[in-house]
């Protein structure tokens, strides 16, 4: 039965003509809309924009890097400066305290050259 | 369709804009266009006007159709796309009496009692439905080229090819059909 159905309904879906001058009608409606000359094709396109992207973002990620190496050694510099400045101050008590004590022991050897006269 | 020796010619000349070719286009594939879309609108009126306006979209979309069988997708696609648009927006029960006579008359002299029942009947599915049976019978397209015509998966071309299938048998046959849930709305019928 499922065969017949199939073979009543080809039968019944079977192609049909539309009416005479059909095409000619077609070309009339398009008479004024020009064919478009054929594009050529870019094939390239996608390419050319995934090699953009690729270059953009090799670019974008060198100057973070580069930005980041150069605040490193600002850093560094920094760090060097006050371990320097912090130094210089160790060193300025120390050379205080030696001239005091050299201070010191020349005058106690002055007096005792006054007593022996 | 058979695919005419000289129609990759006729495309590729329509496509750098000779106007006789794109006529040959037409003439070739106006039977294919024109019967889908009254099957599926079951006006013979409204059936020209889209299938004309399907060849007009062709003609400004030529460049991007690559071969043969690729304007026959095309057009395939393109004359259910317009055919379900036409019909959404159409008030219910549209069909026109006569129009409907018409396509019964054709079908009547292979068999004069399933093929008008049957027609009939073609009209109450719904618009899917109608779709998918149309490239099934009168194209002879297979679930996977259909699925890929009407953007569906397989699955759901083959549910309704045998939904329509039985819905149509126990019409035709007049069986009692109360084990069929038929819901009638905006004039079709959902199975």
């Amino acid at each position: 039965m499922t065969q017949d159905i199939e073979s009543a309904l080809r039968g019944a879906l079977r192609p049909v003509e539309p009416d005479e001058g059909f095409a000619e009608r077609v070309m009339a409606r398009i008479t004024n809309e020009p064919l478009r000359p054929m594009r050529p094709q870019r094939r390239w396109m996608p390419y050319a924009i995934a090699a953009s992207l690729v270059g953009a973002i090799s670019v974008l990620v060198g100057t973070h890097q580069h930005e980041q190496r150069i605040r490193e050694g600002q850093a560094a510099r920094a760090q060097l400066m006050a371990a320097m400045q912090m130094t210089g101050d160790k060193l300025e008590l120390v050379y205080q305290a030696v001239n005091d004590s050299s201070a010191a022991s020349d005058s106690s050897t002055e007096s005792m050259d006054t007593k022996r006269f | 369709v058979t695919v005419l020796p000289d129609l990759p010619d006729a495309l590729t000349n329509a496509k750098s804009g000779d106007s006789v070719a794109f006529a040959t286009l037409v003439r070739t594939h106006q039977r294919l266009v024109f019967s889908m879309i009254l099957r599926m609108v079951s006006n013979r009126h409204s059936a020209e006007d889209l299938a004309q306006e399907t060849f007009l979209q062709l003609h400004r979309n030529l460049v991007s159709i690559e071969t043969a069988d690729h304007l026959v997708f095309w057009l395939r696609q393109v004359a259910m796309r317009k055919s379900i648009d036409y019909l959404r927006c159409q008030p219910r029960n549209e069909v026109e009496l006569s129009e409907a006579a018409h396509c019964q008359d054709e079908a009547a002299d292979r068999d004069p009692l399933l093929g008008p029942q049957l027609l009939k009947l073609f009209d109450h599915l719904t618009y899917d439905a109608r779709a998918v049976m149309l490239l099934r019978y009168q194209d002879d397209l297979d679930p996977t080229e259909i699925a890929r015509v009407l953007s569906m998966s397989i699955n759901t071309v083959k549910s309704h090819l045998k939904r329509s299938l039985a819905f149509l048998r126990t019409r035709t046959l007049g069986r009692d059909h109360s084990d069929s849930v038929v819901l009638i709305d905006r004039g079709r019928v959902s199975l």
